[in-house]
């Protein structure tokens, strides 16, 4: 009886954790904020699901996201709102998930662990409300993880179809989830090999029924990497780039976050290397630490492909495999006494509460962007033109004007006819050169100070004398 | 009779690592308040005794840096020669922090980060001036904007060559060590808790080891 009612509790609990993590991060989709990425994902959005195959095709990340954002659009309209909330929707699940087939794997305090790292992740937030496919990544990276560990201790038909297809599903979100999904399988090989070599057979005829679902996609997908092997946007990896990984991954913007989250990633490990030692929980120990190192070395194989062809990693390509790292670090930490882990709790909700309340700054309060749509919506006309000297935000500038001509100051002929152009001058970026002012009798007069996301500019009215 | 002064002794460490951190504020937090991008103007050229000086009031008690920008144009024919003096002072006119830079080594048109690492006083008036000595050309100049386009809300009276300007304000960006906010004191609180209920757990685990094994041993 009495262990039914702190059963309940734990339950009640996680729940109440999940609705209030659910609830804050609607609260923080009320905005029209939006970067380069999301500008591609909304414009994207426009084609039909075969125009978004081919787009995403010569882009280079794979289609489903865009897919299943393009499903959401068709069913609940256009509005960036909808966007936001369908990239909520993954990491709710997820959560609803461990409540589910993580605690019935492990057990409560493991799920309960979970949810309560999960929300402190200091990216989740940010992520969690952007229009782009790393949330849906996690789901399934995290799903063909604990599958992988659901199948290994009973081989059932029906896990074996959830992990090809989860696989497949991250595989078709995003690439370094399907190199986290490679790692999952590989290490999936190396536990049959070792305990359980009956079950190797069924695994190659997965790998194969993978590889085969995967065809499709594979020549697109050799392609683009050849495509970003020549060229590509990412700056330099340096060891200064590596240590900064950390910090997104663990920085709150309290000091020593980092350092506190690398003391209980070492703690959580060292605990469970003493359980293999002592041959207590050994299975379950060696499980939690390969899934720790998944995160680990989908960096590392990023950073040594960059240092081989082009810098292709960035630190986010990293989200989608870093569930399963609060996964080992929840197995590592669940034979602490209860009071450890309730002040363990404790630190995860304020870690959560100060990253809410940074990304809240970042969504609502960090640029100018509402009081630039203000100006806009008052005074611009359909005819008129807006010309920008920021080459990098030209897509963004499209979302944001989606009835306007934008021309780039480069391509802008002064001698057509306009009634209005409204420049946007972002310092440091192509001069506007004030002899165009007397060879095209133009007048031109400062507005105001006005940004988008982070490009802040001067905005001027230029007419015709 | 150990094992219970090693337990006074963990937690009299975490209660007095905890009261560091709150009241005392011995771990501060980074912030920094900046300007926005507006229609810059120039100063007239700052070089001997015309001296161009800026009072605000600071947000937090230590200030890391103060950075202005400033145009070196005026200065590129001579070859940037000259020295940059920086001081920062208080309400009282006590010197705070005082730097001497090469004119070389500021930058041109961005921002140049004058490290002045002072505990400063929030919510009182400062200033800070900046001259040129040692100068052979015109001088260069410092790049300020409308205060209603900078928003920066520390920025007080701009003063150039002695006269006031009232609607102006430094093109500025402070760099702070503040105190640390809500959640930053409990995340803090509670993994000294969590480190301090670990040392205990050990030490309460290796108690009842010890009194298992007194227990086998008599029984034995």
């Amino acid at each position: 009886m009495q262990y039914k009612i702190k059963k309940n509790y734990i339950q009640l609990i996680q729940w109440g954790f999940i609705l209030i993590f659910g609830g804050l991060c609607v609260s923080l989709s009320f905005n029209n904020n939006i970067w380069t990425d999301e500008a591609f994902t909304m414009q994207i959005l426009h084609q039909d699901y075969w125009g978004i195959i081919l787009g995403t095709a010569i882009d280079v990340h794979p289609p489903l996201y865009y897919l299943i954002a393009k499903t959401a659009q068709l069913l609940f309209g256009t509005s960036l709102l909808v966007q936001k909330l369908i990239t909520i929707l993954p990491v709710l699940l997820l959560m609803i998930y461990a409540t589910r087939v993580i605690k019935r794997l492990f057990d409560e305090k493991v799920s309960l662990l979970f949810i309560l790292m999960l929300m402190a992740f200091p990216a989740i937030t940010e992520y969690a409300v952007q229009v782009r496919m790393y949330t849906w990544a996690m789901l399934f990276v995290t799903i063909c993880g604990v599958t992988a560990y659901d199948l290994f201790l009973e081989s059932k038909k029906s896990k074996w179809i959830i992990f090809t297809l989860v696989g497949l599903a991250a595989a078709y979100t995003h690439y370094f989830a399907l190199l986290s999904v490679a790692l999952i399988y590989g290490y999936l090989l190396l536990a049959f090999l070792i305990w359980k070599r009956k079950e190797v057979k069924k695994w190659f005829l997965m790998s194969i029924i993978t590889i085969i679902a995967y065809s499709p996609w594979i020549a697109v997908w050799v392609w683009q990497l050849l495509k970003v092997a020549e060229e590509y946007v990412i700056p330099d990896i340096t060891a200064k780039t590596v240590i900064s990984y950390f910090d997104w991954a663990f920085n709150t913007g309290t000091p020593f976050s980092t350092q506190i989250y690398e003391l209980l990633f070492i703690l959580s490990a060292a605990l469970l290397i003493r359980n293999i030692v002592k041959k207590s929980e050994k299975g379950e120990s060696v499980y939690a630490l390969w899934m720790m190192s998944i995160p680990i070395l989908t960096t590392t194989i990023g950073v040594i492909i960059s240092e081989l062809m082009n810098p292709i990693f960035n630190s986010r390509y990293v989200f989608p495999a870093m569930a399963l790292l609060f996964l080992g670090f929840a197995i590592g930490l669940r034979h602490l006494n209860m009071i450890s882990i309730t002040i363990l709790g404790c630190f995860l909700v304020s870690s959560f509460g100060s990253q809410y309340q940074e990304t809240r700054y970042v969504e609502y309060r960090s640029t100018r962007v509402v009081e630039t749509e203000a100006f806009f919506e008052e005074n611009l006309q359909e005819d008129d033109l807006i010309v920008y000297n920021f080459t990098g935000y030209g897509f963004i500038y499209e979302y944001y004007f989606p009835d306007n001509e934008l021309i780039y100051l480069g391509d802008m002929d002064f001698a057509r006819e306009f009634e209005t152009v409204w420049y946007m001058d972002t310092y440091n970026q192509l001069y506007f050169d004030d002899k165009l002012l007397e060879n095209y009798q133009l007048n031109k007069e400062f507005v105001g100070n006005y940004g988008i996301e982070h490009d802040e500019f001067k905005l001027y009215k230029i007419t015709k004398r | 009779m150990k094992k219970n002064l090693i337990r006074i002794g963990i937690l009299i460490v975490t209660i007095g690592c905890m009261l560091s951190i709150w009241p005392l504020g011995v771990i501060m937090k980074e912030s920094e308040s900046k300007s926005k991008a507006a229609l810059y103007y120039n100063s007239g050229p700052i070089k001997d005794a015309v001296v161009f000086k800026q009072t605000f009031i600071p947000k937090h008690n230590y200030i890391e840096s103060i950075s202005i920008q400033m145009n070196r144009d005026n200065t590129f024919e001579k070859g940037h020669e000259g020295e940059v003096l920086f001081v920062l002072k208080d309400e009282n006119e006590i010197t705070l922090s005082k730097s001497v830079t090469d004119l070389n080594q500021v930058t041109n048109k961005d921002y140049y980060e004058f490290v002045t690492k002072t505990f400063v006083k929030k919510g009182k008036k400062h200033t800070y001036t900046i001259q040129v000595t040692e100068c052979e050309s015109e001088g260069p100049s410092v790049r300020f904007g409308d205060s209603m386009d900078i928003e920066l809300e520390e920025n007080q009276l701009l003063s150039y060559g002695g006269a006031d300007f009232p609607e102006y304000s430094t093109v500025a960006l402070y760099r702070y060590r503040g105190e640390l906010g809500i959640w930053d004191v409990l995340q803090f609180e509670t993994i000294l808790l969590f480190i301090a209920s670990l040392f205990l757990f050990q030490i309460n685990r290796e108690n009842k080891f010890e009194q298992k094994k007194d227990k086998n041993g008599l029984n034995e």
